[in-house]
């Protein structure tokens, strides 16, 4: 493994930001932030407000950098408004995939055998159903979601892949020396893979983490562009990106919202292969 | 009060008393593709309480799987078959609950590993390491167990303990390393401890002082100590015993002295040969001829036949018995009963 790897003089992990081929994660990560603070920023009420009213479907200007929509209301506010929303799902969604794909995947490794097996069948069934139709049926049986039920159905259908991923790094841990001598002075298999498993896992898991961000929020957008998640009223990329369906002659609506959401998710996948790389060097040069 | 069979303690070396561990007829078989692989093969023996005994053998005779069936510990997919008994305390190993065995680990039975490197986890300092031993079995509080981890590195020779026990394996020499391995094990002063080869990873110099301090801390604590080992010098200065073992058997076991005087086994005659002396002219060293067989394919009669100067057709036809030897003395071979094959090939062999 480690003869494939091109040659990095001090392998071990190492500050993103002070190697050059990282400045356009740096980058992208401001202009991220930017968004994230966004609310506060934005020049216009989101849902539309009075001062605005009776202007329509208005192409960019000055006053309106991203135009207006067919409701009076001001695309750059609602893009920026719709990135904090879509943010913050696939944030929460993320927590509850770590914590099902980590818990599993690692339960699955200690256990080993024909229960380990059968548990990763279950989960190559799971993956092998395309997790937007899974989300389409579930969301089916209710007219709208709040905030934190499509975070958390989100984050249910995620974690397949992180188990596995989980479960291999673990199988490979508890191969080793130290989880042997660990069990010989006496430590229990809870603690066992709380303390001595589990933090051989963070790096793995942070980088699955930020890759599953942006993979979340392309997820949602499609789901709300769909109309099954959220009502339509809720500002969120998607349902802006819905609000231009039809009508291509006002193109800013769609391409903002579109166009936030591709450098979204560009800046988590940059981010997430840089800190991998930071992480394992070795590892992603040989793959 | 012997309940631990005629085949151990007949020869008398043991009083009444039950001694600490009783290993009976242990029997550790791997399934593997190419066929039961009996690594551990109907292997006897006994490890009084604050004796030291040595297990020798070649790598792949089955002490390290010996070693660590005692904690039941054996990895997959190596099982301890029935009829194996090991009573350690009075408890059968074998047939306690996954919960009261955890209790006994690192606390009445405790083991030190070969490669200190591999065997403490990267990710932890070490005295988080140390103290957990002292977490994991008493009560005593997060900061109660940090000053009795700082305590112990100090007692086994690591100098400005408080600082080292905020520090990472890698942050440590080997030596270093062992001894935090031996801190481990010995914090909780338990009845037995288990060294697998505790100095072989280590620089010579390294080997003594290690040695040295396993040495004083037995002899502070009234550990018994089952030291294994392939190096017959450790031995030599660490134990009062000593079991050889060949192929997944035991086929020598004697007091140290009578096994250096007199070794009644070819295969310990060959190791006691193996071992380079100083001031004796030898134009090479001395070799066993081949290799240990594969555990999947132990030969028939006598397992070392193969490679003994002695072997007659009876070795082939017939396995031998553990005989007695002298006092404390038993070994694995036909020559106990025939002496006199011995004297003809050692002749044949000067000629």
């Amino acid at each position: 493994m480690a003869d494939s790897a091109v040659a990095i003089p001090s392998a071990g992990v190492r500050p993103v930001g002070r190697n050059p081929r990282k400045r356009p994660v740096m980058l992208l990560a401001l202009l991220f932030a930017v968004m994230i603070s966004a609310p506060v920023f934005a020049p216009y009420n989101p849902m539309g407000s009075e001062e605005i009213s009776l202007q329509r479907n208005r192409s960019p200007s000055i006053a309106h950098p991203f135009g207006t929509d067919g409701g009076d209301r001001d695309v750059l506010s609602r893009v920026l408004k719709g990135t904090q929303i879509s943010l913050g799902i696939a944030s929460l969604a993320v927590v509850v995939t770590l914590l099902f794909g980590t818990a599993y995947g690692t339960i699955s490794a200690m256990l080993g055998g024909w229960a380990d097996t059968l548990l990763m069948r279950a989960i190559d069934v799971a993956l092998s159903i395309p997790r937007l139709l899974i989300l389409l049926a579930v969301t089916a049986f209710w007219d709208s979601l709040t905030f934190p039920q499509l975070a958390l159905l989100l984050g249910l259908t995620g974690w397949f892949d992180v188990a596995r991923v989980t479960r291999g790094e673990a199988t490979g841990l508890l191969q080793r020396d130290f989880v042997l001598a660990t069990k010989a002075m006496g430590v229990g298999r809870i603690r066992l893979a709380v303390r001595h498993i589990f933090p051989h896992l963070i790096p793995i898991l942070v980088v699955m983490a930020t890759l599953a961000i942006g993979n979340t929020i392309a997820l949602e957008a499609s789901l709300m562009y769909l109309g099954a998640g959220m009502p339509l009223h809720t500002v969120s990329l998607g349902t802006t990106i819905q609000d231009g369906v039809g009508k291509i002659q006002y193109w800013w609506i769609t391409v903002f919202p579109g166009a936030a959401i591709v450098l979204i998710v560009l800046a988590y996948n940059a981010l997430g292969d840089a800190l991998r790389e930071s992480f394992a060097p070795e590892q992603v040069h040989a793959s | 009060m012997n309940n631990t069979s005629n085949t151990n303690g007949a020869d008398g070396s043991l009083n009444s008393v039950d001694p600490l561990l009783a290993v009976n007829s242990l029997r550790v078989y791997f399934a593997t593709p190419e066929g039961t692989a009996r690594a551990v093969d109907g292997v006897s023996f006994t490890v009084a309480a604050g004796e030291t005994v040595g297990l020798v053998g070649e790598s792949g005779c089955g002490k390290s799987v010996t070693a660590l069936s005692l904690l039941r510990l054996v990895p997959a997919p190596g099982r301890i078959e029935t009829g194996s008994s090991i009573r350690f305390d009075g408890k059968d190993i074998t047939t306690l609950s996954e919960e009261s065995l955890r209790q006994l680990r690192g606390n009445r039975l405790a083991m030190i590993f070969q490669e200190p490197m591999t065997a403490l986890n990267p990710v932890l300092t070490v005295g988080d390491q140390v103290a957990e031993v002292v977490r994991v079995h008493t009560s005593a509080s997060r900061s109660e167990a940090w000053d009795r981890a700082v305590k112990m590195l100090a007692s086994v020779g690591i100098p400005d303990p408080a600082v080292r026990a905020r520090q990472y394996p890698h942050e440590l020499s080997g030596g270093m390393r062992q001894r935090v391995m031996i801190a481990m094990a010995l914090i909780l002063e338990p009845q037995l401890v288990i060294a697998d080869e505790p100095t072989t990873a280590l620089d010579v110099t390294i080997q003594a002082q290690i040695l040295e301090l396993l040495r004083e801390l037995r002899d502070r604590t009234g550990l018994a100590l089952l030291l294994i080992t392939h190096d017959l010098g450790v031995v030599a200065e660490m134990a009062s015993r000593v079991i050889v073992m060949y192929a997944g058997e035991v086929v020598e076991e004697a007091p140290v002295n009578a096994l250096f005087d007199q070794a009644a086994h070819p295969y310990t005659e060959g190791l006691l040969a193996a071992v380079p002396r100083f001031g004796e002219e030898q134009d090479r060293l001395q070799t066993i001829r081949g290799t240990v067989p594969p555990p999947t394919a132990w030969p028939s009669g006598c397992r070392f036949r193969d490679r003994c100067p002695y072997a007659w057709d009876r070795c082939e036809k017939e396995a031998p018995a553990l005989l007695q030897v002298g006092p404390a003395h038993r070994a694995r071979c036909h020559l106990v009963q025939e002496p006199e094959r011995r004297v003809a090939q050692t002749a044949t062999a000067a000629l």
